[in-house]
Order: structure tokens, then sequence, then C-alpha cells
């Protein structure tokens, strides 16, 4: 039972935390652009528009 | 509470510079030009031109010449301005070097989160001999906005948030070889439907321009069904993993119409402060008076009419309604703030690679860094401008950037580093001095006292001795380059 809460907390910790991608506002900090993440969404998440 | 009046800010372009790493350093400015210009994504190029080509009269611009007649006059004309501006703007000598080659690629229309329309986007591509490149998207925003919208609209490419984008075939066809997702919408395309509205977030519009360029950079060797099963992206083949976003935001036309662009600074600062902040979802009027001072000064600019002002986040270039020639002046601070961009994302990349474990640093890492450190250089510390408003233009955008302290610790890594690894090289030697001198002794004692007075024997033996040595000194090689690694990872 203990485990099953500490497993759910991980999992809402990593929801919420912050993204590698930046969303500070100064946004020319730099912005770590995991090539690997752009790659997969650009074959999953590109849909085509009527 | 003073309240502002709100400006609704009519005819904004916004210009998002991205920069990115494209693998390793250009030195033939002509080639590349040649090589990239070779794709039909590309519709026209110009780059500076050496002495001896323009007392030749060897002017070389490329221009497509498959494309119809508005188009073409457009791209002239754009072309022609970003000549000049670059003219007017940089030094001649530092323009005689052939440090980067501009192209205009195939425009296309966005659609942005606000509005349902298509707005027309320009882009332009610089390619530097740092082996660094700029897309710049330049969209032509002609719907009504206010200072919360612009302050939120600069971010939207840090954001997951979904864009509309009318994908030109040309790019499509640059990403057929390297993703059968991209091969079905390409062959959806045709003479008549030229192009193809796909949803996607910037991230992925970046991505697969960035991963065409590439591709046409190496001959357009990469083949793959999947995109994420490039050889490039599995095996991060790139020197820099990141990428740095700019925004710079144009102000033409507002309501109310201001001749001077004091006026506007002088009667409402939080708006303006808003927009440099990204200080976005807030009312602007609880921002504090005292706090715009700073972030409104110095105004770099030489006339009433223009107001050029530069935060750490962004660049907000304001113009007069009665102000002329527009484009010409927006380039001429576009060109600053791209040269600003290369050298921060320059230093940017030294410093990750400075930033390695020193187990993973060793003197041949150090010398090339000394190279790519020099070869920067050349786009930082040299003469750049033509006139001193650009040449303060670039030092203010230089100290808000801290290029100057990123210079001053990166000379200084580099040297501190380069002396450590010098005395553990001075260490390695004289041990491995030490050790030879003992195997050779060892053999020479060995040859006084020989075993026998056969010499067939003495000539197996002495061939046995020479076989250890040999695989001693080399055993001894092996086991230094494990010894002389955990060393340098043990702390002080």
């Amino acid at each position: 039972m203990g485990n099953e809460d500490d497993d759910e907390r991980l999992k809402r910790f990593k929801e919420q935390a912050p993204k590698t991608k930046s969303t500070k506002r100064d946004s020319h900090k730099q912005s770590t652009a995991d090539q690997e993440r752009a790659a997969k969404k650009a074959e999953k998440n590109v849909k085509e528009v009527e | 509470m003073v309240e502002e009046t709100s400006i609704k800010f009519k005819k904004i372009d916004m210009i998002w510079q991205f920069t990115v790493d494209i693998l390793d350093l250009k030195y033939n400015m002509k080639k590349l030009a040649r090589k990239v210009s070779d794709s039909k994504l590309v519709c026209a190029y110009v780059r500076p031109h050496t002495a001896e080509e323009q007392l030749d009269g060897q002017i070389e611009t490329g221009f497509r010449k498959d494309m119809n007649a508005s188009v073409k006059s457009k791209i002239d004309l754009l072309l022609k301005e970003i000549y000049e501006s670059d003219f007017n703007t940089l030094d001649k000598e530092y323009l005689e070097a052939q440090n980067f080659t501009r192209f205009l690629l195939k425009s296309i229309k966005i659609r942005l989160p606000f509005n349902e329309k298509l707005f027309d986007c320009d882009i332009v591509l610089t390619i530097t001999k740092l082996g660094i490149a700029v897309f710049n998207f330049w969209v032509h925003i002609d719907v009504e906005l206010n200072s919360n919208q612009i302050a939120e609209l600069q971010l939207l490419p840090t954001k997951e948030v979904e864009i509309v984008v009318e994908i030109p075939k040309e790019l499509l066809f640059e990403l057929k070889n390297m993703s059968e997702k991209y091969l079905k919408y390409y062959e959806k395309t045709s003479e008549s439907k030229p192009s193809i509205l796909l949803s996607m977030d910037f991230e992925v519009l970046i991505f697969l321009y960035w991963c065409s360029l590439i591709n046409i950079l190496n001959n357009r060797s990469f083949k793959s069904k999947y995109l994420e099963d490039l050889e490039i992206i599995k095996n991060k083949k790139y020197r820099y993993e990141a990428r740095y976003i700019f925004p710079l935001v144009i102000a033409k036309t507002t309501e109310p119409a201001y001749t001077s662009t004091e006026d506007m600074i002088q009667q409402d600062p939080k708006q303006l402060y808003q927009i440099l902040s990204h200080l976005d979802k807030i009312d602007y009027n609880i921002i504090r008076l005292s706090s715009t001072v700073d972030f409104l000064e110095p105004n770099l600019s030489e006339r009433q009419d223009i107001a050029f002002l530069n935060s750490t986040g962004s660049v907000l270039l304001l113009f007069g309604s009665e102000t002329q020639e527009i484009r010409r002046h927006l380039l001429e601070a576009f060109c600053i703030v791209e040269i600003i961009q290369i050298q921060r994302y320059y230093f940017g990349f030294l410093i990750s690679k400075l930033n390695q474990p020193f187990k993973k640093i060793n003197v041949r890492k150090i010398s090339i860094m000394r190279s790519y450190f020099s070869t920067g250089l050349n786009m930082y510390y040299t003469k750049l401008t033509a006139n001193s408003l650009a040449s303060k233009r670039l030092s203010n955008g230089k100290r808000i950037m801290e290029l100057d302290d990123s210079y001053e610790m990166l000379n200084n890594k580099i040297d501190l580093l380069g002396e450590a690894l010098q005395s553990f090289s001075q260490l390695k030697t004289s041990v491995f001095e030490i050790t030879v001198a003992a195997i050779l002794g060892f053999l020479s004692v060995f040859f006084i006292f020989l075993p026998s007075d056969n010499d067939i024997i003495n000539l197996i033996f002495g061939t046995i001795l020479l076989c250890i040595i040999a695989g001693s000194l080399l055993g001894l090689f092996i086991v230094s380059k494990f010894v002389w690694k955990w060393l340098k990872s043990k702390k002080i």
C-alpha cells in the first residue's frame, strides 16, 4: 500500500516537474532540443489538416 | 495608479531566430552556396564577395528560375534589401572574409493559436563558417494584438502549442527518403497542389527544416523509414544538441498612432516592458513604473521615429507612423541581432564541451578546442560593424547576453585545462622513462650472464627475451592508459 502511494507521488511529480524543453520567460536561454524527442513527435504527432 | 491607454498593435512582424548546429565548420562559402541552392527549397541566395571577386566583377547570386513572376519580384526585392543592409551594417573586411551566406527559402504560411488566418512567413537561412545555421522565421501579422498577446506569442516556440503550417512540397521532397510518413505526404502534392496543411508544434517545424538541411549538406545520404531511426539522431552525431530561440518584435502600425516613438516610450512604458520581459497573462497596469526605467534604456536609435530596445529575452523595434523605408531599418537591426545569436550559440557550444568530466578531456581535444576558439574569434573579436549605431547595438547586445564573460571564462578554462593536462603528460613521461630504463638495464645484465655458450640456445633466449620486453612495453602502454584515466578522475 505504502509503495503504491510512493508510485503515485512519483508519477504526479514527473507530470508536474518542469519539462526539459524550456518554458522560461527569457526564451533566449538554452532550450535543450532533444532531437530524438522532436523526431518522434514529427512521426507521431504531425497530422494532416483538411 | 495611473492607467495607460491600451495600445492596439495593428501590423507586427515577428522574426523568430532559431540557431542550430550543422555538424562541422564550413570553410568554402562558394561551394556551400552551390550545394545548398541545389535544393528546390532554396529560392535564392546571396553571399558576401572577396575583394578579388569584386574587382573581377564576379558578383554571384543564385536565383531559382522556375518560379512565377510575382514570387520572383518579391524574392529579388528581399534579396537586394538583405544584400544592401549587410553592406551598410557590416565591416568591409568582415564581409570580404566571407563568414556567411544567406539563403531565401520557399516561404510558408502559418496559423498561429490566436487567429484562424494563415499568415505569410518568409524564411531566411544564414549559414556561417562556424558550422552554425540560423533559421529566421519571419511572420507578417496583420491582425490586431495587444501587448499581452505579443508577450505570449514570442514564447510560442518554447511551448507545446499546436500550430498549422502549409508545408511546401519542396520540403517534403527533402524529407521523403528519411520517413515513409513524409513520402506519403509528398505523394499527395502535385503541380496544382504545391503544399499540404499539417498540424505540429514549433519544435517539430524546426526539426524538419534542420533535418532537411543536414541531409542536403551531406549529399542526401540519410535514408530511413522513420526520422527517429536516422543515424544522426540515434547516434547523436551532432556537436551540440541545444538550439537557441530569440524573437524580434517589429511594431509598424499602432492605434493610437505615434509619430515619435519617444512619445510612445514615455506615455506607455508598461506595455513595452510587458513585451520585452515576456510578462504574459498579467494586467500591464500592475507593473511598477520604476522597474520599466532601466529596461527601456538605452534606446539605441539615432532617430526620434525609430526605437531599438533590447532585453535578455527579445528585441523590440518600434516605428513611428510616418517612418519610411521600414524594411531597410529592420534588416539593419536584424543583422546585428543575428550576429549576437551566432556568437552566443558558439560560446554555448564550446562551454558545453569544456564542461565535460576531466577524464574525458585529452590533449587532442584541447588543441581542437583552441583551433575552434580561434576560428570563433573571427566572428567575435574582429571589427564587425560599419557604423557607430551598429557598433553600439552589437556591444550592448553582447553586454546583455553576457558574451564577454563567456569569452573570458572560455579563455581561462582552456588555458587551465591545457596546463593541467600538460602536468599529467610530464608525470606520465617521467614514469614511462624510468620503466623503460629499468627494462633495458635488466636486458643488459641478462646478456652479461648469458645462460649458455651455445649460439642457438642464446638466440632462442634472446628472441624470447625481446618478445617479453616488447610485450612488457605494450602491456605498460595499455595499463598506463587505464591508470591515467583513473588518476584523472581522482579528487584532490
